[in-house]
């Protein structure tokens, strides 16, 4: 078991090893690592050790450095957490081990010394992965957060991502749609784009991605920790890509101790939608209905009238939610020694989501290899193949146009927001077989909208499938050349190749072809399309680090690198003309008798030489400046290098000698930076002109074409990157022993060069507008970190880790002087959401209900709607500027899609061999749109709605709720968008809750096991909100760029995740 | 040991070559990415093959200018709809500030007619910019330049009777920040411009286009609108001089039906000196016209028979009643009338562009810009303001109108000649009334009441029979400057009465 261990401190944090810091390996204190003691004397007796080294469970700890003190000799824990060393029979032995408070044991002559340690809550000996390089936490001085595998592996999620909600703070991490494939939008410390992108920049094992997708495909279980780096100070480092903050992933690689490990780990469950939408039944509906007509005195149909034929009740949302089941399996096998090391793993992910016929399948495969080649040299191989098959449907915004993942033939029924208002009296089948929907059940007698179709139809018929292959694999050569000067050299190549098959069937109907139904098919109804797609994206890194310390109190590490990536995309769509399709039997684009085509091709390339200085005095006085210089081909020719610098200052005071007085302060280190970093997501290609077809017509009779070409504008020269400026100023503050440990950070940064359309002069001859690097957008800041260990006794312990984060987004300036930007939510809510200087992006625009109309006395003696009639019951606007009357001038702000903050908490409970974590996650101060209600009063009185109908004005007398109108089939302002329409979409979330049970060693031993757990998670257990819908952090536009947060139109429910798990270890 | 020494030292040499090759100047055509799909534009018109597909776009912006579906509505939001010819009912497309004189200088038709206008003279200036480098023949070279001459000063002469004083752009402009150099000009400087170009293309402009070309400017398409130009000039003998070199030149003669001209199974006929061309079929090259005019809603019969049901009408540009009128005071034997509006009642519809379109907006209809009729009565109005009318000009005018009574052009007709004893005062109303009636609806009729200074008793006794408060004054006789062009470039002026 002795193998001369070199720094111990260093080796637990080897399977980090990617970068060139780390790669000094031999003998090197690195960065600022602890000033070596002085050579130790009189080597008394050896005598060989042995013991158990136990987590605060009493569950064996393998993998813990064992080490003499002040010596370079040291051991590792096996997977039962044993080990041996020989060591003076005075020595004192050093356990250490991420994520634990290392413990110092004086040996006294015993051969046998058992220890236990406590976990450390915070983290402080833990590396931080910076890019190109790492750092120790406490050595810090730029605001990095960092999450460890074991705050991840056991959260029963798809994507990486999804398992970071809550956890951090500084970053907003919302799931807007709970469909299956769909990972977490993460954002950094608010938003800065408008038009180029507010993702942060995956970088995984120092590959940064080109696709954000990319980073989702990894199986949580594969990761070791997770970085995320905040401030523009730790981001400069990536330069032109670290404007809206970085994420950092690091997988698992083998240790060095001889032993092959072999970990399983196996959970599976069933999913429910955690929260349903209430909304009318039967009864309540026809109640609804009549009083429409009569209210729109229109005569009540007979099949309506009450004693009629009983109708059908229908409730759509049985019809399209099923219980879904997920399940995940990984194994791995990892080790390795002094000259090679190895983590293998295979996953499999399945889930078959909660809408019916939609789900998600990933098959991954990981092999990470490290090679001593020689003394010198050292090699790393990484791949990371990956398939992964996802189905989605129709299922959000307008109903008869809904939205895709990913785009999609236009006119399918969006299967959410159609079973929302669906209503209850239409049946799922007539008798002939065919799927109800309102027309072909209720000719004439319900008339509106008659493009109300059956959600049921498009789960069953629409199909939509893609396949997607990728591959990640990076190598690296290291060589240390003197010692602490290694030369690295890298290139890694990730590669994504999608396809996808849509069939729209002759059978399914979609708006164009509404009659479309099992009994009657059309032909031009068919819609068939293949879609293809490749992304290579290649970078070839090469960095110098020297490390040193001198003259024991100043240690310094030098980086200066080079890099190359190249990125291009290619991709092709075939599909049938419509109206050719020729038979239903042929699913495919080749039933159609005449095909076309479009092909698309798109590239990118990056040059780069960045330079990094972290230098530390006595541990107490840091400085880390850094400074990277991007050239892109997104620039323009004469704007095509940009310089990124930063530098970031930290204190620890906790090291001086007047705060080491006070006992009860650990740690206390004041940090402040300030840097430069930027968004080069402007487009391939943007600032260039091209020639475009303007084409004419020459020739006789009628002429025929002549193809034309002219240029579309003149090239933007200087068009560049989005600059984001960061100020960061903060502190940590560690007490006891660290057992309470706080950080908290504030920061302002400001997006200058915002990528936008401005007005030019159009004498130019191309266009009104051309793409510029104006205004601005303003993100302020506190964020709030604390861990604790409340309770750290044998049996039981205890740890909290909460977060909070305060953002304020302001739009302060953009392209002109009264420029705004305008979008719609949602079909028909025109221009409700704009971005306007003053205010934040997407600020909600449109009417303030004060109201509901009581009487006619209130109608004539209110300010009132001028474009149409007002009747008592009719929704009442305020007259915001006080003219008497109600029109378009009284359009304002009516709500924000931020919240005021944002929040988690993590409790850990140990007992004996029982732990249970739970995550809350919360939200507080955000409004979100909901606009499936439009329809309710878009198509008077006739779609079912919710059940806050049921507190609508009925008379003047029974005036309801004093917020909801009357029913009525006539045309009204409540159509009008308004603050009728935004709820407060405060919450908070019971995340994850996870019990486990650790089999005795002894017991797992019988069964041939090393280590054995068995665990039960709740994923989303219960969501305090008062908001209604499925999510209160729905939003329609998931991951776009677009300004358009907040909205609610159908959105894909979350899901309740039950799931048994099992982990073991052989 | 050696293989070690070996290693090293290659490592070495490897890792410090590769860092500085990657600093070299090889990086420098590593980020210098081109679009493969596409042609860079400084690349375009390098030969003589490119720089014909640029000249087919300088024609091509003409469709622009003279009314798209999907760019601009087109020269008849100012030439038809303010005129007593043409009213408007959709106020979404805020044409009605056209039709009532309600105009806001932030119109969006303001601004699409302004960048087309202008992209129109941009294409030309790129081919009169580029050639030059181009190996061509000077014949070659010269009728590629008077192409583009002529298509330059039909947009500047449109431009110049929109808006009065405009920036004079006449070569490729490289950077936005060039573009903030063109202020205004005065009209007289623009009409020069004009004149120099058209001249250029009436001399190098072959007579007649081969089949394949037709629809290409020709030299009498260039001297008809140089004609046109220098009667709104108020130059009369010239105006004259140039119109009679078109009817001496015999290349051009009226069609024997007034309802044939407009036909699209007759496009390009003898009478047509110059039109912008459009053909159907999901080509991208179709006119809209058909669904821009029609009323809305038509009744199921008229939706059948004058569009095929393709598409809806928009009721942009509506024959007003008073047109109607008068027609039916020009008599019942005015054969124009049948051949101009149909429906018998409010709404009627121009007639002159009807087709069955591919797709809405997509019809066959050319846009006929200048006709041998035009021209004819152009040449008796340049004659008659010099004094009074002679034998020639009152021919010219007498074919139009024997046509217009369907009776054969060139054949003395008593019953409906004017006499030769016709005084100037009284050949200038009917000129007014028969220019009127036969170009109703092909953008003439505001531009030719502001030529002849008839615009503000005309429009105002219009507005006065029909009831309506709105009065023009001198100010409504220019358009305002779109809003955007002025406040993004303050050193263009905003005309007289707009802000």
């Amino acid at each position: 078991m002795t193998a001369p261990l070199r720094s111990a401190r260093w080796r637990s944090v080897r399977p980090l090893v990617l970068l060139p810091a780390l790669g000094l390996g031999a003998g090197v204190p690195l960065l600022a690592a602890p000033r070596p003691a002085a050579a130790y004397t009189a080597v008394r007796a050896d005598i060989t050790i042995t013991g158990q080294v136990l987590d605060e469970r009493g569950a064996a700890l393998p993998g813990v450095n064992v080490i003499v003190k002040g010596t370079s000799i040291g051991a590792q824990t096996d997977v039962s957490g044993r080990y041996k060393i020989v060591a003076p029979d005075n020595a004192t032995l050093v356990f250490s081990f991420v994520g634990y408070v290392a413990k110092e044991v004086a040996v006294g002559g015993k051969t046998a010394l058992s220890v236990s340690l406590a976990p450390d809550a915070a983290g402080l000996d833990e590396v931080v992965v910076v890019g190109y390089g790492v750092q120790e936490k406490k050595m810090l001085a730029t605001s990095i957060s960092s999450i460890s595998a074991k705050q991840v592996e056991l959260i029963p999620v798809a994507s990486p991502s999804e398992a970071l909600v809550g956890l951090v703070a500084g970053a907003q991490i919302t799931e807007p749609s709970g469909e299956p494939g769909a990972g977490a939008v993460i954002r950094i410390r608010g938003l800065g784009s408008i038009s180029a992108g507010n993702s942060p920049l995956y970088v995984v094992d120092g590959y940064p991605l080109n696709s954000a997708d990319s980073y989702n495909q990894i199986p949580p279980g594969d990761i070791q920790s997770i970085q995320i780096l905040k401030d523009a100070a730790a981001c400069a480092i990536y330069g032109s890509r670290g404007g809206n903050g970085i994420v950092i992933v690091t997988t698992k690689r083998g240790s060095a101790d001889g032993k092959t490990r072999f970990a399983f780990n196996a959970n599976a469950g069933v999913q429910q939608v955690a929260k349903r939408v209430d909304l009318l039944n039967r009864d309540q509906y026809l109640d609804y209905l009549r009083e429409s007509f009569t209210n729109g005195n229109r005569a009540i149909p007979a099949v309506l009238q009450p004693g009629a034929a009983p109708l059908p009740d229908t409730d759509w949302q049985d019809e399209i939610f099923r219980t879904g089941t997920q399940q995940n399996y990984q194994v791995s096998a990892s080790g390795g020694n002094e000259k090679s090391r190895f983590y293998i793993s295979g996953a499999y992910f399945k889930q078959s989501g909660i809408v019916k016929n939609s789900g998600y399948e990933r098959f991954a495969l990981r092999a990470n290899y490290d090679a001593q080649l020689s003394k010198k040299f050292k090699l790393g191989l990484s791949l990371a193949p990956n398939f992964s098959r996802t189905q989605v449907q129709p299922i959000s915004g307008s109903y008869n146009g809904g939205n895709i993942s990913g785009g999609g033939p236009g006119g399918e029924t969006a299967v959410v927001t159609a079973s929302l208002i669906l209503p209850p009296i239409v049946p799922t089948f007539l008798p002939n077989g065919d799927y109800g929907t309102i027309r072909n059940s209720y000719a004439g007698a319900i008339t509106n909208p008659t493009d109300l179709l059956s959600p049921l139809a498009t789960l069953d018929l629409y199909q939509d499938r893609t396949n997607a292959v990728r591959a990640l694999g990076t190598t690296y050569l290291d060589f240390e050349v003197i010692k602490g000067l290694n030369l690295r050299t890298s290139f890694g190549a990730e590669l994504l190749s999608n396809r996808r098959s849509i069939y729209v069937p002759a059978t399914l109907g979609t708006s164009g072809n509404q009659n479309a139904n099992l009994s009657n098919p059309i032909l031009g109804n068919i819609d068939a399309r293949q879609l293809n797609g490749t992304n290579l994206n290649w970078v070839w890194e090469n960095t110098a680090t020297y490390n040193r310390t001198f003259a024991t109190n100043h240690s310094l590490t030098l980086l200066a690198g080079y890099s190359a990536q190249y990125n291009q995309n290619e991709g092709s769509t075939v599909l049938g003309q419509t109206g050719t399709f020729t038979n239903t039997s042929i699913e495919y684009a080749t039933a159609a008798g005449q095909l076309f085509g479009q092909a698309n091709f798109a590239a990118n390339a990056l040059t780069s030489i960045f330079g990094r200085v972290d230098y530390a005095f006595k541990e107490r006085y840091i400085l880390t400046a850094a400074l990277r210089s991007d050239g892109s081909s997104r620039f323009g020719p004469d704007n095509r290098y940009a310089t990124f610098p930063s530098v970031a200052l930290a204190w620890r005071a906790a090291e001086e000698p007047f705060i080491k007085r006070f006992s009860a302060i650990s740690e206390l280190k004041l940090r402040a930076s300030y840097g430069v970093t930027g968004n080069n997501n402007i487009g391939d290609y943007n600032y260039q002109s091209y020639q475009t077809a303007a084409n004419y017509v020459f020739g006789t009779g009628t002429g025929t074409r002549a193809f034309g070409f002219s240029p579309n504008g003149v090239s933007v020269r200087n068009l560049g990157w989005e600059t984001n400026t960061q100020v960061d100023a903060g502190f940590d503050l560690g007490l006891f022993q660290d057992r309470v440990y706080l950080t908290v950070a504030a920061y302002q940064r400001n997006t200058t060069d915002l990528l936008l359309n401005q007005n030019i002069p159009a004498v130019l001859g191309y266009s009104t507008r051309a793409l510029a690097n104006v205004g601005e957008v303003r993100n302020r800041g506190l964020e709030f970190q604390l861990n604790t260990a409340n309770i750290t006794g044998k049996d039981f312990t205890w740890s909290t880790s909460a977060n909070l984060s305060i953002n304020r987004n302001k739009v302060l300036a953009l392209a002109g002087q009264n420029d705004q930007l305008f979008y719609d939510a949602v079909f028909g809510y025109t221009s409700s959401i704009r971005v306007v200087p003053g205010q934040p992006l997407g600020t909600f625009y449109g009417y303030t209900q004060e109201g509901v109309y009581r009487d006619q006395n209130d109608v004539d003696t209110s300010p009132k709607w001028t474009a149409s009639t007002v009747a008592p019951g009719d929704i009442k606007f305020k007259d915001i500027n006080g003219d008497g009357k109600v029109d378009t001038n009284d359009i304002g702000v009516i709500g924000n899609p931020f919240p005021d903050f944002t929040y988690g908490l993590q409790n850990t409970f140990g007992y004996k061999r029982f732990s249970l974590a739970v995550t809350l996650q919360g939200s507080q101060g955000a409004d979100i749109l909901y606009g499936g209600d439009r329809y309710v009063f878009n198509a008077p009185g006739q779609t079912n709605g919710r059940t806050n109908l049921l507190g609508r004005w009925h008379s003047p007398t029974d005036p309801g709720d004093g917020v909801t109108p009357r029913a009525t089939t006539s045309a009204s302002l409540r159509t009008q968008f308004s603050s009728y329409f935004l709820y407060d979409a405060s919450f908070l979330r019971v995340r994850n809750v996870t019990l486990r049970y650790n089999l005795p060693v002894e017991w797992a031993g019988k069964a041939g096991l090393q280590t054995a757990g068995l665990y039960a998670s709740v994923q989303n257990l219960y969501t305090f909100t008062k908001y209604f819908g499925y999510n209160p952090e729905a939003n329609n536009y998931g991951n776009t760029t677009a300004p358009t947060y907040g909205v609610d139109q159908g959105s894909y429910p979350m899901a309740r995740t039950i799931t048994l798990g099992v982990q073991v270890g052989f | 040991m050696k293989l070690k020494n070996l290693l090293v030292s290659a490592g070495t040499a490897a890792l410090l070559g590769l860092a500085l090759l990657g600093t070299s100047s090889c990086s420098k055509d590593f980020i210098d990415l081109n679009d493969p799909t596409r042609l860079v534009s400084t690349e375009g018109y390098t030969d003589s093959l490119s720089i014909v597909t640029g000249v087919t776009a300088a024609y091509s912006s003409l469709q622009d200018i003279y009314g798209k579906s999907g760019t601009n509505r087109g020269l008849w939001v100012f030439g038809e709809v303010p005129s007593d010819n043409s009213y408007t009912v959709v106020s979404g497309e805020r044409l009605n500030e056209f039709d009532t004189f309600g105009l806001v200088s932030d119109n969006p038709r303001l601004q699409s007619q302004w960048l087309y206008t202008y992209q129109a003279i941009a294409r030309c200036n790129i081919i009169l910019s580029r050639a030059d480098a181009i190996k061509l023949t000077a014949a070659t070279r010269n009728r590629l330049y008077a192409e583009v001459r002529f298509i330059r000063a039909l947009a500047y002469f449109n431009a110049v009777r929109i808006w009065g004083a405009v920036p004079l752009v006449t070569s490729e402009i490289v950077t936005i920040a060039d573009a903030y150099v063109y202020g205004r000009q005065p009209t007289a400087a623009v009409y020069a411009q004009i004149e120099q170009d058209l001249t250029f293309a009436a001399a190098n402009l072959p007579a007649t286009q081969t089949a394949a070309n037709l629809g290409r400017a020709t030299k009498g398409a260039a001297q008809g609108l140089l004609g046109k130009v220098l009667l709104t000039e108020k130059k009369y003998p010239e105006a004259a001089a140039q119109l009679k070199l078109v009817i001496d030149a015999n290349t051009y003669a009226l069609q024997p039906s007034y309802a044939n001209i407009f036909l699209t199974s007759n496009e390009m006929n003898s009478e047509i000196l110059f039109a912008v061309r459009y053909s159907k079929g999901g080509f991208g090259v179709g006119s809209g016209f058909t669904n821009f005019f029609l009323p809305s809603p038509l009744t199921a019969a008229q939706n059948s028979s004058v569009n095929g049901g393709v598409g809806t009408g928009q009721q942009f540009n509506t024959v007003d009643a008073d047109l109607v009128a008068a027609f039916t005071a020009s008599g019942p034997t005015d054969v124009r009338a049948a051949a101009s509006y149909g429906n018998t009642a409010v709404p009627y519809f121009t007639k002159k562009y009807l087709d069955t379109p591919t797709t809405a907006y997509d019809a066959e209809n050319d846009w006929i810009v200048l006709r041998y009729a035009d021209v004819l009565l152009m040449y008796a109005e340049a004659i008659n303001e010099q004094g009074a009318p002679t034998p020639l000009a009152l021919d010219a005018l007498n074919r139009v109108i024997r046509r217009s009574r369907g009776l054969p052009a060139t054949t003395a007709a008593a019953t409906v000649d004017l006499p030769a004893t016709t005084a100037q005062a009284d050949l200038r109303t009917r000129l007014e009334q028969e220019r009127r009636l036969e170009l109703n609806f092909e953008g003439h009729r505001w531009f030719d009441l502001v030529r002849t200074d008839r615009a503000m008793p005309v429009m105002n006794a219009y507005f006065t029979k029909a009831g309506t408060a709105t009065r023009i004054d001198a100010h409504n006789l220019l358009f305002p400057l779109p809003l955007q062009e002025t406040q993004t470039n303050p050193i263009l002026t905003q005309n007289p009465g707009y802000n």
